[in-house]
Order: C-alpha cells, then sequence, then structure tokens
C-alpha cells in the first residue's frame, strides 16, 4: 500500500490481449473529429531550405493518429516546390498551395518559395552550432565540461559562440580547422572516426551535418557578422498525441523562428528526447514509437531554446468506457478528462470517518475528537462535508499549517550575528497576521519583494536577510514564487528548460540594487534602494538589464526594481504565479503536485494536467488569491474525497489522482496530533509551554523526534527539505522512545477514563475514535480481549493498547 | 605554604572588619516610586557595608534615612517632592571606601505595585486598578498577564519601561486584549522608546481586558514596570523643541485624541533636552515625549512646502530651528532662508535624537534648489551639513525621509547656527565594554588616585588648562596643560592624610590656557554611562551625567611613586624606571602597575607587577626615533586586591625627559671571506653630549661572525671592531649590524642603538689555484660557483 511500484508489468499482462483484440477489429469504427496539419504554413527560402509536413487525425475517443502517409497530397503549382517524401524543396521564387486530404477533411497550407536560386554561405551560428549540439559535442560529459575534453573546450551547450569561434579557428591554428584541406581537419576526421575520439563516430561522412562542416570550412569557416539573425522561438508539433496501442506513430516537426521573420525546419537538426523511453522513444529523426501506456515529455532543443509536447500512450481496450461519475466542480471535470483520455477508471468516494480525519489532518494538522467523528457521522445533513470544510477553514489552525509552510519556503532560520531570533519571531509572526487576516497572496508576496524599511517595524524585509546573496535571492524568488530552478543558467544555458544565461542574469538584476544598513538595534537591518548597481553577464561583462523571467524587459528608469519585479512577479502578467500557488496547495491536499516536484516546473517536467492547473491558476487569482477558496473547491471535490482502494485501471496510477494517495503525516503534524491524542502538551526552545510544533519560529530549534520524522531546517527553500518517506529509525523511535510512551504517561488518558468509570470497551472505542476516527473492527475488538489475561493490570493493559494504536500504520499515516 | 602565606591571610583577614573597597551597586528595588511620596528602596551589591551617602544626581528625591547597610544590601528612605521630575534619576552610593556604579530609578506619576508572583499560570491574573504600575520580571519562555477593568470610549493604554531600566539585555513586547483573546493593541519596539514598547488603545465596551508582557522572542525579561491606565501615549509632539525660557504650546501627536495642545515654559539657559508628560483627564502619562531647547527662535513649516519655489520663507535672521512635520510617504519639506556670504554654518537635524521615527536625508541648495550639500546619515539617522555661504543670498533646505516614509509624528527640526567652538569633558573607558570602573575619583587618605580625562574639542584649537569645581575639602590635583595636539592626559588627584571622609558630585572645568585669549570657552564633563551593552553589538541602553562621583576614602594599606629617573629615555633607547611600593604593615598583596598616558614614540609594557615580597618593579620603557622630545609626565596607576575588592592608586606625576639620540652612526659595507678577520667600522653621529665613557657593542653579526665591545667618549669619530669569521660563518650580505651604546648613570642604565642598516658581505674562499696536472679528464668544468666570482 505504501510502496507502490511504478508503471510496471502489470500494465502489460492486463492490458496486452485486449489490445491484441483492437487490432484485429481495426480502430477505423471510431469517428475522425479533427484533421491537423503541421506546419500550418510553408517558407522556402534559398535554395537548401526544406519543410516537411506532418498529417494529425483526431478522433472521437480522443485519440490521435499520424496518417501522413495515409492522406493524399497535391501541390497547386508543381513548377514552384517539389514534394518529396512529404518534403517540400524550392524550385522557383512565388506562392502556392498544397492541399493535403484525408478521411473526407481536406487542408490547404500556404507555400512560399524565395530566392530559390541563391545558396548562401554556411553561418557559424545558424549551421554550425546546432550541430555541436545535435551531435553531443558540447555536453558536459564531452567539450562542454568546465575544462573541455581532452585538450578542446567548447561552451556547455553553446552558450558562448563567440568563445567557441575563437577556440576552434584561434586556439590551435591550422589543426582544429584546415581550410585548404576541409576533410583534413580535425573536428571532422575525429568526428567522422577516421582518427581516434574518445567520444567515438559522431556522424557519417555521408551525413547532411558532415557536409554542413566540411562546406562551412572551405568557405573560409567565417564568423557571423552583427547582423545573423537571432534564433527566436521554436515549434514542436503536434502539441499533443494521443497514441492507442504499442507501435502506433508519430512523427514530430521541429521549426525554428528567426529574428529576420525566416523560418526553417530543424525537425533532423533539433535534439529530440523523451522523458518517458518505455513508454515513446523518439528517433534522431523526430519519429515517435508507442511503447508501454503512460506518458512521456518530448523535449526538444535547438539553439539556447527548448520546446516540449505531450504524448500520451494509452491501452487498446476497445470497450473502455468511463464510468459516470458525479462531478462536484471544476476540479472532477478535469480530473475525469484526463481520467477517461487516458482509460483509467477512478476510486469510488471514502467513508464520513476517513473523510473527517483527512481534511482534519490536512486543513489543520490535527484529528478530529472521538467526539467530532461520533457526530459527524451520526448528522444526516446532507452537505456536511462542505460544512466542516468550512468549520476548519476558520480554526486558528488552518493559519499554522500554512505559516508554517511559508516559514519553510522564506527560510525562518536564526543565524547568528546576522539574523537574530527577534527577527525570527517578527518575521513568523508578520506570515501569521498575514494568512490569519486572509491577505490575498499577491499583496503579501509583493511585500515581500518590495520591502523596504526596518526588519523589525516590516518584517516582511527580512526577505533579504536571511539571504544577501543577489543571485541566491534571484533563483529563490523564482523557485518560491514561480516554481522554477533556475540554478543552472547561472553558469549555462539550462539543458532541460527555456532558461539561458540571459534570463538568469537579467532577472537577478532586480536584485541589483538593495540598500541595507543596520537599525538602531544592531539586531535590525533597514532594507533600502540603492538607486544604483547592476549585474554583469560573466560572458561579456554586459550590465544587465532588468527583464521579468519569460517576460517584458520593463523601464526601471528612476524606480525602485524590486518595486517594478513585485508589480510583475505577483500578477497575471506572469503566467507562473498564480500557477505556481496553486499547485502548492493542491500538492497539501492530494499528496503531489499536478507538476511534481512543486518547485520544479520546466519544460522537461509538464503538468500531469495542464488545463487542470490552469484552471486552478485563473480561478485564484479571478478570486483575488483568495487562500481559502482555493482550498475550498480542493476539498470539496469528489477527486479530493476519493478513496485509496483502487480497482484494476488505477493501481499503477500515480499522476492523475483517480483515487487517493496515502501520505505519511509529517513531523510536526504528527507530533501535534500525539500530544492532541494524548492530552499533553510540547515544549520548545523559545516558545511558551503548550506551543504547537507547527508554530516553531526558528529553523533550527528541532527535537530527536522532528529531526527523525524529517522536519524541514529551512537551509533552503527546496520543497525537498520535508522528508515524507518512512524509515526505520521512526519506527524505532515511536516504539522504544520518550516520545509516544512518555506522553500516554503524562497524559493519563486510561487512568482519567477508568476515574471516569468507564468500561473497557468504551475506553478502547474512546482510543480508537481519537486516533483513527473509527471503532475498533469486531475482529480488532475479539483479539484485544484476549490482552485481559487474569493478574494482568486493566490499566496497563489499556495503556499498551493505547500504545500500539500510537504505533500503528493507520495512525501515522493520512488516508 | 609558608610563613608569608599565613601572615597575609591573617592580615587580610583582619581587613574585612576595616576595609571593604571597591563597593558594587546592581540594582535598585523596586526599580520605580510614586511622585509624592515616601517609600524604602534596596540598594542591592556588594561590599556596601559602609555605605556612608546616597549621591543622587538630579532633585526631588530626597533620602531621610539609610539603615544600618549589610554586606549585599542597603535599605534607603527617600522622600519623592510633589515636583520632583517624573522619569529617570540616577544615583551612587559613597561608602567610607569608595563609590559604586551608577543605576537609575524612576519617578513615576502612578502608585506602584509589586508583581505578585504566588499567582499560578491557571488562575485568573492580577486585576490591577486603571492608573498603576507594577513592577515585575518575566521568566524565560513565560508571558505575564493582567486584568483591568474598563470603561467603554475610555483610553487604555500600557506602557512598559525594561530596557530603560538599564539592568539589562530586556526588549519587552506589550498587547491588550479582549474577553475572546482578541489583540486589540500590541507593541514591540517604538521610535520613542526603541526596544520599550506601549499599546494603547480606545475601550471598545465595558469589560475586562488583559494586558500582556513578555519579551519580544520569548525570552526573560528580569525587571520591568508596566503602567496601565487611562493616559495619553503620545507618539510625539510638535514641535519638537523651541527657544530657552519662553512658553512653547506644543501639541500632542495622539492618534486616538484630536486637538491635544499643553504649553509649557521651557529651561532656561538651554539644555540639551527636556521633557514633555503629558496630561489628558487630569492623568499624567508616565513617560516622555522629547524637545530640544535651543537659544534661538522657531520657523514652524508652513505646507505647502514641498518644493523649493514654495519654501516656506522666514524673515528672522540666523540662527533658526525650522520644525516640521514630514506628513505622509513621500513628502518634502522645503524651507528657505538668507544668509550672508562666508558665514559657516552647522546645519542639523533633530529627529531619531527626539525620538521622531523620521530618518532624515537633508540636502541644502541656493534659492533656485541647486544643491550645495547633501547628507543622509551622521553618526545615527539624523542629518548634518556644514555649509559655507557661497554669496549673499536666499538658500534653502529640504528635508524628507531615507525610505519616502512618513506620518503624523515624523516631526523633526533643522537647526541652523553659525559654527562655534564647544567643549566637552568625559573619563573614557578603562576597558572594553567597560563604562563603571575608574569613572569616578575615588582618593584614599595619604593617597593618590589617577583619572584619565578626555576632551571633546570641536571648532577651535589650543591648549587646555583643568581646574577642580566643587571637590570636597582636601582633595588635590595635578594636571599638565591638555597641549593643543592632544586629547587625553591623566591628572593625579591627591588627599592629604588627615583629609575628612566625605564625597559629592563634582566638576573638572577646562578653558584655554593661553589667558589672553578671549573667547570665554569652557567645558565640563558630560559622560556617558552604559548601562546596557550587548557584546560588540553594540550600547542597547545608554544614559549621560553632567558631574564627577568624588570621594576621600579610608587609608588604602599601599601607594606607590615612581623614582623619578635622573636619566633622559633618548630616542631609539631604553630606560628603566623603578616603581616603588609602601606597603602598611602587614599588607602582602601584590600589586599591578600600568602606565597610562604614554606620550607618542614611547613603547613599555601595557602592565607589570610588583610581587608579593617585592617593594618595586621597574618599568622598561622605550623610545622609537620618531619619540616627541619634550619633558613629559607620566603618572602610573596601581591597583591590588584589598579584601577581595580592587583599590586604585596612582604615582604621582612624574617627569619622563625624551631627548634626541647621543649618537647616531653609519656602518658602511664591510667584506670578507669566510674563515678571515674583518674591520667594522661605524661613523659616528654625535647628537646628544655625555660625560664618560660609553660602552658600544656591535651586533646583528651572522653566525660564525665575532667582535667585542669597545669603549668611546664623545671625542670619537669612529669605532672600529675587530671581526673574526669562522671557516663556516654564514656567507652573503647581511645587512643586519648595528650599535648599541649602554651608558651609566647613577643607578640607571641607559642604552640606545644607532647604526641600524649596517652591512657586512661574507664570501667563500676562492678555488685553489688550477695545477697543470688536474686539467685533465679529472678536472670539473667551472663551476657555477666559479663562474658567479
Amino acid at each position: 500500500m505504501l510502496n507502490g511500484s511504478k508503471h510496471a508489468g502489470r500494465w502489460l499482462a492486463a492490458l496486452t490481449a485486449p489490445a491484441l483484440l483492437l487490432a484485429a477489429t481495426g480502430a477505423t469504427a471510431v469517428e475522425l473529429t479533427d484533421l491537423k496539419v503541421y506546419p500550418t504554413n510553408a517558407n522556402l527560402r534559398t535554395s537548401r531550405d526544406v519543410q516537411s509536413v506532418v498529417v494529425q487525425a483526431h478522433y472521437e475517443d480522443g485519440t490521435t493518429r499520424d496518417v501522413t502517409e495515409q492522406a493524399t497530397w497535391h501541390l497547386a503549382d508543381p513548377a514552384l516546390a517539389r514534394l518529396e517524401n512529404h518534403t517540400l524543396h524550392p524550385i522557383k521564387d512565388g506562392a502556392t498551395e498544397l492541399a493535403v486530404e484525408f478521411g473526407g477533411r481536406r487542408l490547404a497550407v500556404p507555400v512560399k518559395v524565395e530566392a530559390a536560386d541563391q545558396d548562401p554561405p554556411m553561418s557559424f551560428r545558424m549551421d554550425v552550432m546546432p550541430i555541436f549540439l545535435k551531435a553531443g559535442c558540447n555536453s558536459g560529459g564531452c567539450h562542454g565540461a568546465s575544462r573541455g575534453k581532452d585538450g578542446f573546450r567548447l561552451s556547455l551547450f553553446g552558450f558562448d559562440p563567440q568563445a567557441d569561434y575563437h577556440r576552434l579557428t584561434r586556439e590551435n591554428l591550422g589543426r582544429r580547422l584546415n581550410i585548404a584541406l576541409p576533410d583534413e581537419s580535425l573536428l571532422l576526421e575525429k568526428a567522422a572516426g577516421r582518427v581516434t575520439h574518445t567520444g567515438g563516430k559522431l556522424f557519417e561522412e555521408s551525413s547532411d551535418m558532415y557536409a554542413t562542416l566540411r562546406r562551412w570550412i572551405r568557405e573560409g569557416a567565417a564568423n557571423d557578422g552583427e547582423d545573423v539573425p537571432r534564433l527566436t522561438g521554436l515549434e514542436v508539433q503536434p502539441k499533443q498525441a494521443v497514441l492507442e496501442g504499442k507501435g502506433s506513430r508519430q512523427q514530430m516537426s521541429v521549426r525554428a523562428m528567426y529574428s529576420d521573420g525566416t523560418d526553417r525546419d530543424v525537425t533532423k537538426t533539433a535534439v529530440l528526447i523523451s522523458n518517458n523511453s518505455m513508454s515513446a522513444p523518439v528517433s534522431a529523426d523526430g519519429l515517435v514509437e508507442a511503447g508501454e501506456p503512460g506518458e512521456a515529455f518530448m523535449l526538444a532543443r535547438y539553439g539556447d531554446i527548448t520546446e516540449g509536447a505531450q504524448i500520451l500512450v494509452i491501452p487498446e481496450i476497445p470497450d473502455f468506457t468511463f464510468p459516470d461519475t458525479p462531478e462536484h466542480n471544476y476540479v472532477d471535470t478535469y480530473i475525469n478528462a484526463k481520467l477517461r483520455k487516458v482509460r483509467i477508471q477512478p476510486a469510488g468516494l471514502c467513508d464520513d470517518a476517513t473523510f473527517l480525519r483527512r481534511v482534519t489532518l490536512d486543513i489543520i494538522g490535527r484529528v478530529p475528537t472521538a467526539e467530532e467523528v461520533k457526530a459527524f457521522v451520526a448528522d444526516p445533513y446532507e452537505r456536511k462535508r462542505e460544512k466542516v470544510i468550512d468549520e476548519l477553514l476558520d480554526r486558528n489552525e488552518f493559519v499554522q499549517q500554512w505559516v508554517m509552510k511559508w516559514a519553510e519556503l522564506l527560510q525562518i532560520r536564526t543565524d547568528n550575528n546576522q539574523f537574530s531570533y527577534k527577527n525570527a519571531v517578527l518575521y513568523f509572526e508578520w506570515l501569521r497576521d498575514q494568512f490569519a487576516a486572509n491577505r490575498p497572496m499577491n499583496e503579501l508576496v509583493q511585500d515581500l519583494i518590495a520591502a523596504k524599511g526596518g526588519t523589525f517595524s516590516n518584517p516582511a524585509g527580512s526577505f533579504y536577510q536571511v539571504e544577501r546573496d543577489s543571485l541566491k535571492l534571484t533563483e529563490n524568488a523564482a523557485q518560491v514564487f514561480m516554481g522554477m530552478r533556475i540554478q543552472c543558467a547561472q553558469c549555462h544555458n539550462h539543458p532541460f528548460d527555456r532558461w539561458t544565461m540571459d534570463d538568469y542574469y537579467s532577472f537577478a538584476a532586480f536584485f541589483a540594487q538593495i540598500g541595507r544598513k543596520t537599525g538602531e538595534d544592531n539586531r535590525e537591518t533597514i532594507i533600502f534602494n540603492q538607486g544604483g548597481g547592476g549585474v554583469r553577464h560573466p560572458v561579456g561583462n554586459r550590465d544587465m538589464p532588468p527583464k521579468f523571467l519569460g517576460g517584458a524587459t520593463p523601464d526601471v528608469n528612476g524606480k525602485d526594481r524590486r518595486e517594478v519585479l513585485a508589480v510583475w512577479l505577483a500578477s497575471p502578467e506572469n503566467p507562473y504565479f498564480a500557477k505556481n500557488l496553486a499547485n502548492m496547495v493542491w500538492a497539501h491536499f492530494l499528496g503531489k503536485g499536478i507538476v511534481d516536484p512543486v518547485d520544479d516546473v520546466r519544460i522537461s517536467n509538464p503538468p500531469s494536467n495542464p488545463e487542470l492547473l490552469e484552471e486552478l491558476g485563473r480561478r485564484f487569482q479571478e478570486s483575488n488569491y483568495d487562500f481559502r477558496k482555493l482550498v475550498r473547491d480542493i476539498c470539496n471535490s469528489q477527486t479530493y474525497q476519493r478513496t485509496v482502494e483502487t480497482n484494476d485501471s488505477n493501481r499503477e496510477d500515480e499522476r492523475n489522482f483517480s483515487h487517493a494517495y496515502v501520505r505519511r503525516i509529517r513531523a510536526e503534524v504528527l507530533l501535534d496530533v500525539i500530544s492532541q491524542v494524548t492530552d499533553t502538551q510540547n515544549k520548545f526552545r523559545g516558545l511558551p509551554p503548550g506551543a504547537s510544533a507547527t508554530e516553531i519560529v526558528d529553523g533550527r530549534t528541532s527535537t530527536y523526534f522532528l529531526t527523525t520524522f524529517g522536519r524541514a531546517t529551512r537551509e533552503s527553500v527546496c520543497s525537498c527539505e520535508v522528508q515524507l518517506e518512512p524509515n526505520l529509525s521512526q519506527a524505532l523511535h515511536l516504539l522504544n522512545g520518550d516520545t509516544v510512551n512518555q506522553k500516554i504517561r503524562r497524559g493519563g488518558l486510561v487512568r482519567d477514563l477508568l476515574k471516569e468509570g468507564r468500561t473497557r470497551d468504551q475506553i478502547i472505542e474512546e482510543i480508537y475514535l481519537r486516533t483513527l476516527s473509527r471503532p475498533p473492527l469486531p475482529e480488532e475488538s475479539a483479539q484485544l480481549a484476549t490482552f485481559f489475561a487474569d493478574g494482568q493490570k486493566e490499566e496497563d493493559v489499556l495503556e499498551d493498547i493505547f500504545w500500539s494504536v500510537l504505533n500503528s500504520k493507520e495512525f501515522v499515516f493520512n488516508h | 605554604m609558608n610563613l608569608r602565606f599565613w601572615l597575609a591571610a591573617g592580615i587580610t583577614g583582619c581587613a574585612t572588619v576595616l576595609l571593604a573597597v571597591d563597593p558594587r551597586l546592581n540594582g535598585v528595588y523596586p526599580p520605580g516610586l510614586q511622585v509624592g511620596t515616601e517609600a524604602e528602596l534596596r540598594l542591592e551589591g556588594d561590599r556596601l557595608n559602609d555605605a556612608r551617602e546616597i549621591l543622587l544626581y538630579h532633585p526631588g528625591v530626597a533620602v531621610v534615612e539609610l539603615s544600618a547597610p549589610e554586606e549585599k544590601s542597603v535599605r534607603i528612605k527617600v522622600r519623592v517632592a510633589q515636583d520632583c521630575p517624573l522619569g529617570e534619576h540616577q544615583l551612587r552610593v559613597r561608602s567610607a571606601t569608595g563609590i559604586t556604579e551608577l543605576r537609575t530609578f524612576y519617578v513615576g506619576p502612578y502608585p506602584v505595585l509589586e508583581e505578585d508572583t504566588t499567582i499560578k499560570p491557571e488562575d485568573p491574573p492580577l486585576l490591577l486598578p486603571l492608573n498603576t504600575t507594577v513592577s515585575g520580571k518575566v521568566d524565560n519562555e513565560t508571558v505575564d498577564r493582567y486584568r483591568v477593568q474598563a470603561r467603554k470610549g475610555d483610553r487604555l493604554s500600557a506602557e512598559v519601561e525594561s530596557m530603560r531600566l538599564g539592568r539589562g539585555f530586556y526588549d519587552p513586547y506589550v498587547s491588550i486584549l479582549n474577553d475572546k483573546r482578541r489583540i486589540l493593541a500590541r507593541s514591540d519596539d517604538t521610535s520613542l522608546f526603541i526596544q520599550d514598547c506601549f499599546a494603547s488603545t480606545v475601550v471598545p465596551e465595558d469589560g475586562e481586558y488583559t494586558i500582556e508582557v513578555r519579551e519580544t522572542s520569548y525570552g526573560e525579561i528580569g525587571l520591568y514596570r508596566l503602567h496601565v491606565g487611562t493616559f495619553a501615549r503620545p507618539t510625539g509632539v510638535y514641535p519638537p523643541g523651541g527657544p530657552a525660557g519662553e512658553e512653547l504650546e506644543v501639541r500632542l501627536i495622539d492618534p486616538a485624541v484630536e486637538d491635544l495642545t499643553q504649553t509649557l515654559r521651557l529651561p532656561a539657559p538651554a539644555r540639551e533636552e527636556t521633557g514633555l508628560f503629558a496630561h489628558l483627564g487630569g492623568v499624567t502619562t508616565p513617560s516622555w515625549n522629547l524637545l530640544h531647547v535651543a537659544p534661538f527662535p522657531n520657523v514652524l513649516e508652513a505646507e505647502p512646502n514641498n518644493g523649493v519655489q514654495e519654501a516656506t520663507a522666514t524673515t528672522n535672521v540666523l540662527p533658526l530651528a525650522f520644525n516640521g512635520i514630514i506628513q505622509e510617504a513621500g513628502d518634502t519639506d522645503w524651507f528657505r532662508f538668507a544668509a550672508g556670504k562666508d558665514q559657516s554654518y552647522d546645519v542639523r537635524v533633530r529627529a531619531r535624537s527626539l525620538r521622531s521615527p523620521l530618518d532624515s536625508v537633508l540636502r541644502v541648495t541656493d534659492a533656485e534648489g541647486k544643491n550645495l550639500g547633501d547628507n543622509d546619515d551622521s553618526g545615527g539617522p539624523d542629518s548634518y551639513v556644514r555649509f559655507k555661504v557661497p554669496a549673499d543670498g536666499e538658500f534653502a533646505l529640504q528635508v524628507r525621509d531615507h525610505l519616502g516614509n512618513g506620518g503624523p509624528d515624523y516631526t523633526y527640526r533643522i537647526e541652523v547656527t553659525a559654527v562655534e567652538p564647544d567643549l566637552t569633558l568625559y573619563v573614557p573607558d578603562s576597558s572594553q565594554y567597560d563604562t563603571h570602573t575608574r569613572k569616578s575619583v575615588v582618593v584614599a587618605k595619604g593617597n593618590r588616585f589617577p583619572l584619565v580625562l578626555n576632551a571633546r574639542r570641536a571648532d577651535f584649537g589650543g591648549d587646555l588648562k583643568i581646574e577642580m569645581e566643587n571637590f570636597p575639602a582636601g582633595i588635590g590635583m595635578a594636571a599638565d596643560v591638555l597641549a593643543a595636539n592632544k586629547d587625553s592626559m591623566v591628572v593625579v588627584f591627591e588627599a592629604g592624610p588627615d583629609a575628612e571622609v566625605a564625597g559629592g558630585l563634582a566638576n573638572l572645568r577646562a578653558t584655554l590656557a593661553d589667558t589672553n585669549d578671549t573667547r570665554g570657552i569652557e567645558g565640563r564633563i558630560w559622560q556617558n554611562v552604559d548601562l546596557v551593552q550587548d557584546g560588540n553589538q553594540g550600547v542597547y541602553y545608554r544614559t549621560w551625567v553632567d558631574r564627577l562621583a568624588v570621594a576621600v576614602t579610608d587609608a588604602l594599606p599601599f601607594t606607590i611613586r615612581i623614582e623619578e629617573p635622573k636619566a633622559p629615555l633618548v630616542r631609539d633607547g631604553t630606560l628603566p624606571i623603578k616603581v616603588v611600593a609602601e606597603r602598611k604593615e602587614g599588607f602582602g598583596e601584590e600589586i599591578k602597575v600600568q602606565m597610562l598616558n604614554r606620550p607618542p614614540g614611547l613603547n613599555c609594557p601595557s602592565e607589570i607587577t610588583i610581587p608579593k615580597d617585592q617593594d618595586h618593579a621597574i618599568y622598561e620603557m622605550s623610545a622609537n626615533g620618531n619619540a616627541e622630545i619634550k619633558e613629559h609626565r607620566i603618572a602610573m596607576l596601581g591597583f591590588a586586591n584589598v579584601n577581595g575588592g580592587r583599590a586604585y592608586v596612582a604615582t604621582q606625576l612624574a617627569p619622563l625627559n625624551i631627548t634626541d639620540s647621543f649618537l647616531g652612526g653609519k656602518i658602511p659595507l664591510a667584506t670578507t671571506i669566510q674563515g678571515e678577520p674583518v674591520q667594522v667600522t661605524c661613523e659616528l653621529e654625535h647628537k646628544l653630549a655625555f660625560e664618560g665613557k660609553a660602552r658600544v657593542e656591535l651586533l646583528g653579526l651572522p653566525p660564525g661572525a665575532k667582535t667585542e665591545v669597545r669603549e668611546i667618549t664623545r671625542e670619537d669619530q669612529t669605532v672600529v671592531f675587530d671581526v673574526t669569521t669562522e671557516k663556516d660563518a654564514r656567507k652573503g650580505l647581511h645587512r643586519s649590524l648595528f650599535c648599541k651604546m649602554t651608558l651609566e648613570f647613577p643607578g640607571e642604565t641607559v642604552t640606545q642603538t644607532f647604526g641600524g642598516r649596517g652591512a657586512l658581505r661574507i664570501d667563500e674562499p676562492p678555488p685553489p689555484p688550477k695545477e697543470e696536472e688536474e686539467s685533465s679528464s679529472e678536472t670539473k668544468p667551472p663551476g657555477k660557483q666559479a663562474a658567479n666570482k
């Protein structure tokens, strides 16, 4: 139950037979709903330009098929262009049209031919650099390593073309390139495997890549002028393909856009990677072939741009029907749509007692009392689940939960002379005030980013005190508020995401003018806008103008850069902000993010349900970032309320929320719950007696229990700080450690209940209800009765039973 | 253990009864009193058993009884006059053998209750009558709670004095809660009192309210005074100052009370600062709002004055104080004034120093707004510019908040005053983070006491002379003139053996030594006492005093003196100085001796010890080549443990003559070969005549080279040393040679060095001459060493 294996062989066993059946019956019975052609227009410029064309059919059951081969093709004016293997080649300047027909549908692709009589020389940046990326020359394991490889260094993934040009042409004159005898250039000899090459043979002498390099050398190995077009975009198509059954195929089409308005078909020269080659491996030429059912993400990288497309491989189940499951709100609509598409049947709803325990743990970090459980189960009110959610959202402990989470994200942690405990307390209390007042999240974040003044009078300024390095601040802001890890781009363009070094340093420039001075109280720092200073790009030492990550370059002249950033960061103009926060909340309640981990949003880690994420973000933003409303939407959904019990189709699902996931209760909540059920108090350093573990201010404050159960130390903003994996020392601590045993003794629950005159069975029921939110099962009761052997003191046995329950998996997990 | 030990122990035991030097005062309990009452105070400390008197720095509190003091405490009964100034009062205890540290207590308007420490956390908190002060303490990780009954519409305020009590690093937090535990008002830090705080609200309905006091971050508060009542709690006053001796109407800035004004007569002559205690409905606010009193008139801003063209103008002439409020975020205030060419003015913002939240940024401009000088911070958040007027005409001042903040209590004064000389005196800290030790003058009968005295001079130069004011009879002072190029000196106080044991608050007055100077510059003590410090994190609470505590005490069992040197200390020379101790019969403690005022260029150990069984020790002085040639006067501090306390005495101010060196010299390069002798000559340059013969040694020779001592007279022009070298003497060029001259004076040996960087080269012997046979195969090719030669 706890260690579900990943997509495994069971899929195969269950689904191979129906797949054969489907193959026999054929899939043609399903109706064609749409026909798409990629790209939608073709521009051929210069005599060597080509453009391949792909046709995709969409069917009513949500599946797609690559029908490029099956379609009929007709070029209106064959004098202008030539069609060969679904690829257009130029003949003469002019405009015409390519018609594609399939299943009774017809699509027209405008074709434009320009400069068909010209064959310009090869460009270093546009023609040569992509080869280094495609062939892997400039990867980190090869010449892209910081010290190069075997004496030759290229910039990692090509972040510095000028340096690469220098190294090729100037560093080892006449050796790497031989302009007189291009074939004797070491570059070609090594790549083609004619001489020993640690990296082996990379391409054939007959390949296009070889020809391109050879021609560039023969043409004098020229560098590009200032006006060489810059890569501005990348199109990967189709954006989504739903492939039914093993062996179905989809050809991808990749097109690069340039700053001069031209484009190129780079399907063969772009790097294509699949993140799940079990389900959807991709060939170097961009052909995807379905494997096992599952989801894959196709990543295309060209130059410094990365884009992707989603490939779903679903089992062939001809008689699949999606159950008629009720939908409470939009959450269910999107989740069910996805489940329908991937042919998974959702689990049913959990019972009332399970729901109450789950939602109480999730919203306020406590378990319901025995009375609450009994009252809730007995309540005949139809919408009692909605009601209890509203009641829990009003509780103070709800605020504590989120203050704790944000204290982790904001790294509230003392640091000797730099960040005093007073700073930490004020920062923590400031957060608590914001959540208690249901302050819109965008305003809270804007207060943090634009914070100025003393860290005592305005504790939000501590955002700039827990971390003083402006590059770290940049990375933290991206990770916390946008869910992005841009660290890689500090030293090279991000290999699996769109972020370049320019993006990184331009974003860092927002944090370049922070002034700090000591306040009247030495522990206080006053944060202000210095109005000067900048960030320099390590390549070329350029002073970078501030630019939003994935957004515009704003006018910051005479303004506080952080104020400009704050407005954008927490606004609808930032496409990531609302979605990121919504995803964080989602992950708290469902145990897994729609993007998972929540702070690793990148092109190569796409959301499992992009439409739902989009909608959650949109609604969160439209509700003026009302945190409680978002929680209400999630907790009221059927998706949240599903049982952990699985069926044959959803047993392996760990991505699509077709059933509830069993989650270990996090350290602080578990300790608070143990204290709650044993009627005891906690005592933590720097807090008054009775403070809950969720209220711990300082990341440095911990106890053996909390550390063992993986409490975040708040040393980084990473969501990975909180550890939820069960381990042996946790089990041993519960069994042998002092927490559970001492608390049972100190709280004296059993003793008090006996004093009240409760019977043995009543006490056992009380123990079960207050810990597991259910009465003991008949077989459990029968077994427990056997423990009361003659001569055993009843109080001791009951305490042992209490102890056993607190040691059960059922207690330490939320399910 | 020997006899001496037992003797010493016995004498020390005896001394317990006789002497309790070095009294200490830790605190005053309770830490405050109500005005117009009589009350008992407990002064706790150490070695207080011979306490004689309480030295009070402010009027209004009279000690009516000082009961029999004990080792650890003194109980006093005090009468607080009806017109006693409210606020902080400073005191020290004077005993027959010393003066304690300075401690403070407060006089407030309300009756004082002690916290009831028997109340358990689960019990209902103590119910306080309104307008009461509670003295209490908060334990680590706990919260103190009190209840009050209040009526709808009333003001309910709670103010905590804690850091201001100067007793420890206590950073309080206070909140007012209703019966549903909702916080109505809370406060951690305030602009007015920095760490200390106050919360204030208008009571929403009749009922019971809770006041909570805790340490900001749940630490300990060793001592606090909580004032709870219906008092107003203005966060500022406007204008925040005015002309000395005149009546000033000020507006109290309190968000809950509109148009609350109060009139007061400002003291004359002008004092640094004075306080205004607000009154509301017959209730006085427990602590003040600061005002700055100046001997010149106010100019008040007239909004709008947000640009140079609409600056608030005045026809008054400088000096003036321009008063205003940065009313809202982004506000900028401008003033305009006339000034004459070549005048120099100090333009000083007083905002944070008067506890306004404003963090000022100041600009002085011409009439068109062109910048002529600006400043953000000057040693604190307040700004300061010295402005030399470039031409006759109009000029403007611009003030704004550094962070662009503003608010109704963002008050300020910009005082524009002609540059004038300023002089104050203070006693510097004797060691880091210690502002108590040796800050008072404590002279034992028949003994001496040293005081390091510093002068803060601004905008004038010249030698200063120091005089005593209001010292008890029987104390004399030996002090040199404080030279114009120095800001620190040692003065030595002396009391005759028959002087009366007495004490009081006295002063030192510094004036220009030049009697022809008519500027009338004078300065007195203005001394900080840092009561709460957090190591290198800085000072958290500091109070100031304007007088020195002085006492003649019972005799001490030892004195020390310098045996005045007959010989000079020459540049590049050394001189041993003998410090002699005279112990009373039976006193056998070791005595530490420190040099207090080291002239520039003089080096000596930081401390020497006169051992228990010795009557003197030698202080080795040396002077470098730049030591100031002059007859200096030096004094040394001596201290020893007397019955567990530390007693301080001084030597007399003794002359120390630093002169130029007797000799200079040059040692030209001499060369030799390993194993061969060489003559090293030093060419002498006579600078100061000396009598008789001086011994001269050649030092710094490399290993393997030796010579002998020579004697010279003032007639010699050179001194020649016959240096012998060993076969393995270290070869190479040695630039380490110098001469040391030793001259005997009666009882003193003066040494001096000269001829530094003298050079001697020792080479390897040349290779043996070549012989015919050896030119065969066995001959080595010319070696590198040979080639080098």
